[in-house]
């Protein structure tokens, strides 16, 4: 069966919910799924049990750190192994991402949300996680105009190598 | 006991989550750049899906059980849902809740945008094998023991 990503969608956005009512992910509430927290909660509470630090995290995680994360992994493996797409490769530079994914995870936990937690808080009725959307729009908006503007820059000075080249 | 039900549960969730996600490419940061640069609605569909799932699901479960607080506007007004190390700081003034949202707001879709994508995705990618995805994972995980250890106290410190 192909799955489609609306569906994909609404059956994730049903579990965030179901994590909640369910399976007790709470305190705070629209915690059901979060990666960005999620993944806080992991590390600070690993960190914290290794060398006995005191780095917070969220109510909910604190006897025992929520596994999200883990699950992810295990989920798209299983996925990519099953239909024969699991391939090492390198997209783009990994010093560049290592240095993308520090930044996106501290601006994620001032907001409070990863991409994720923030539609479920707006499906939770959060009227600040409306502002915080708006926020991301804009900073896609950005970023885009940022690619597109280095694309044709890259684009440029190739043409004047090519030139250069022909000379 | 409930501790374990939160150990499965979550990762139950997360594993169902990212089955999808890996065949679907579902990306929320993706949806957003996809329909502004050509159009594509294919991922924002994910979002908004994502939205009604979440939705129907609170709502019909409020009617049988207790859900703390929803509908959030009409229980607390503007005030962001805790969960931001700061919104758990009972006097952290609304400006401060409204500045955090902007600022990490505009920073999280920016550098998700440069990244290619949104940290569920990048999840997915690294689990494919990518290489660079797992290097974002690493600097990710890293940027969570720095603010938290770091980062955090000196800006409680200047709002205090």
């Amino acid at each position: 069966m192909r799955i489609t990503v609306t569906v994909a969608g609404i059956v994730a956005g049903a579990l965030a919910a179901i994590s909640q009512v369910v399976f007790h992910v709470y305190p705070p509430p629209a915690y059901g799924i979060c990666i960005a927290c999620h993944a806080r909660d992991l590390v600070n509470w690993l960190v914290n049990h290794a060398i006995g630090s005191n780095l917070g995290v969220a109510a909910v995680s604190i006897g025992a750190p929520v596994l999200t994360v883990v699950g992810i992994i295990l989920g798209a493996f299983t996925a990519a192994v099953r239909n024969h797409e699991f391939k090492i490769k390198t997209m783009k530079s990994p010093a560049e991402c290592g240095i993308y994914g520090f930044l996106v995870m501290i601006f994620a936990l001032l907001l409070g949300a990863c991409l994720i937690r923030i539609v479920l808080r707006i499906a939770y009725g959060d009227a600040m996680a409306m502002i915080g959307w708006v926020a991301i729009m804009l900073g896609v908006v950005a970023g885009a105009e940022f690619l597109k503007w280095s694309a044709r820059k890259k684009l440029k000075n190739e043409e004047v190598t090519c030139r250069d080249g022909a000379a | 006991m409930v501790q374990l039900e939160v150990l499965l549960g979550t990762l139950g969730a997360g594993f169902i989550i990212g089955y999808l996600a890996q065949r679907t490419r579902m990306c929320f940061i993706g949806g957003v750049r996809d329909y502004y640069l050509i159009r594509d609605a294919y991922l924002a569909k994910g979002a908004i899906g994502f939205l009604i799932g979440a939705l129907i699901v609170i709502a019909v479960s409020s009617l049988f059980t207790s859900v703390p607080g929803w509908p959030w506007i009409v229980s607390k007004g503007l005030l962001p849902i805790p969960g931001a190390p700061l919104s758990s700081v009972a006097s952290t003034p609304l400006w401060v809740h409204m500045l955090l949202a902007v600022i990490g707001g505009l920073g999280l879709g920016l550098f998700s945008v440069l990244a290619g994508g949104c940290p569920l995705r990048q999840h997915v990618m690294a689990s494919d094998g990518n290489i660079s995805a797992t290097a974002y994972l690493i600097g990710f995980y890293l940027g969570a023991i720095a603010l938290t250890a770091f980062i955090l106290p000196i800006i409680v410190q200047l709002l205090s």
